[in-house]
């Protein structure tokens, strides 16, 4: 965000960057609360991320939040510029793109309110669907 | 051990290599000059003090955290079910679904069907076709005396083709059957 270079403050132009594991636990907990998600799948890569994150964890004594199951990428020419991918297992009783749109919109809807950052793309992947 | 690819030298003119030999071969003994002299005190005090860390580390026993094979083999499962999808466009990114977990549902789909055991069901993108609309391969088992063949491939096809559409919300452009066996 550019600050306010004409008034007559003091403020210098300002930039404020959200890191990806903040965006990504906002967004791991929004899909987790749409209905028909069971849960968050994460991949190779994702796995050991939270092996490190909760060693860490261990060490610090504090508890992150987890963001495992979401991959934020960040495109370098422009710094705004973020996407996101949302790994998820669903439930066999409703349309499985239709809990995957959902799941866009609670995650579009939760990381633009808590951190005012608008993402280019939220892909969302189901590695399974879970008959009950 | 090698501390150094070339010889370190202490101020002093003693090989830091040689002091470390010494340490390791007995801790306790010193001779008259590194008793007096700061740079081999100072040396020998550090690298104690890397010895007893060292050796902290070693000792620690490490201790996988529980239920961490299963963790890896989802997380491998998951891995590989990412790279062949299905990939429906919205309107916020791509929405795309393991092939394999929609085989998983169509099979299941078949298996319905009064008269019919699924069996293998392979589920592909259709390469040219738009985004969303699927080939389906599915072999299944009849049961003998169920009524005519033809009535019965018509239920599967719709049973499959319904599921394809209210439970994952694709479509289905080819579904080829297979009877390879009757019970």
């Amino acid at each position: 965000m550019a600050g306010n270079e004409s008034g007559a403050d003091m403020t210098p132009p300002s930039e404020c960057v959200v890191a990806e594991p903040v965006i990504a636990s906002i967004a791991a907990e929004a899909a987790q609360a749409t209905p028909g998600v069971l849960r968050l799948a994460s991949g190779v890569a994702g796995l050991v991320a939270q092996l490190r994150r909760e060693t860490r964890a261990r060490w610090s004594g504090l508890d992150p939040a987890p963001g495992t199951g979401v991959t934020v990428r960040r495109d370098e020419p422009e710094p705004g510029d973020i996407s996101v991918r949302v790994d998820l297992v669903v439930s066999g009783d409703r349309t499985a793109v239709r809990v995957a749109t959902a799941v866009q919109r609670a995650v579009r809807d939760a990381v633009t309110e808590n951190t005012g950052v608008v993402m280019r793309s939220i892909e969302v992947s189901i590695v399974d669907i879970e008959l009950s | 051990m090698e501390v150094n690819p070339t010889d370190y030298q202490l101020p002093c003119g003693r090989d830091i290599e040689e002091l470390w030999d010494q340490l390791s071969a007995d801790p306790d003994h010193t001779d008259a000059h590194q008793r007096d002299c700061p740079h081999c005190r100072t040396a020998r005090d550090s690298l104690l003090a890397l010895r007893a860390a060292t050796t902290r580390l070693t000792e620690e026993q490490v201790i996988p955290p529980a239920g961490l094979t299963d963790r890896i083999m989802s997380a491998v499962r998951a891995e590989i079910r990412r790279t062949a999808a299905v990939t429906v466009p919205a309107e916020l990114g791509p929405v795309r679904i393991s092939e394999q977990a929609i085989a998983v549902v169509l099979r299941f789909a078949a298996d319905q069907v009064d008269g019919v055991r699924a069996r293998r069901c392979v589920v592909r993108a259709r390469p040219d076709a738009p985004p969303g609309v699927i080939d389906v391969e599915l072999s299944i088992a009849l049961r003998y005396g169920t009524g005519p063949a033809e009535r019965v491939l018509t239920a599967v096809r719709e049973a499959v083709a319904a599921a394809a559409g209210n439970g994952v919300g694709v479509r289905v452009a080819g579904c080829d059957l297979r009877v390879e066996d009757i019970y």
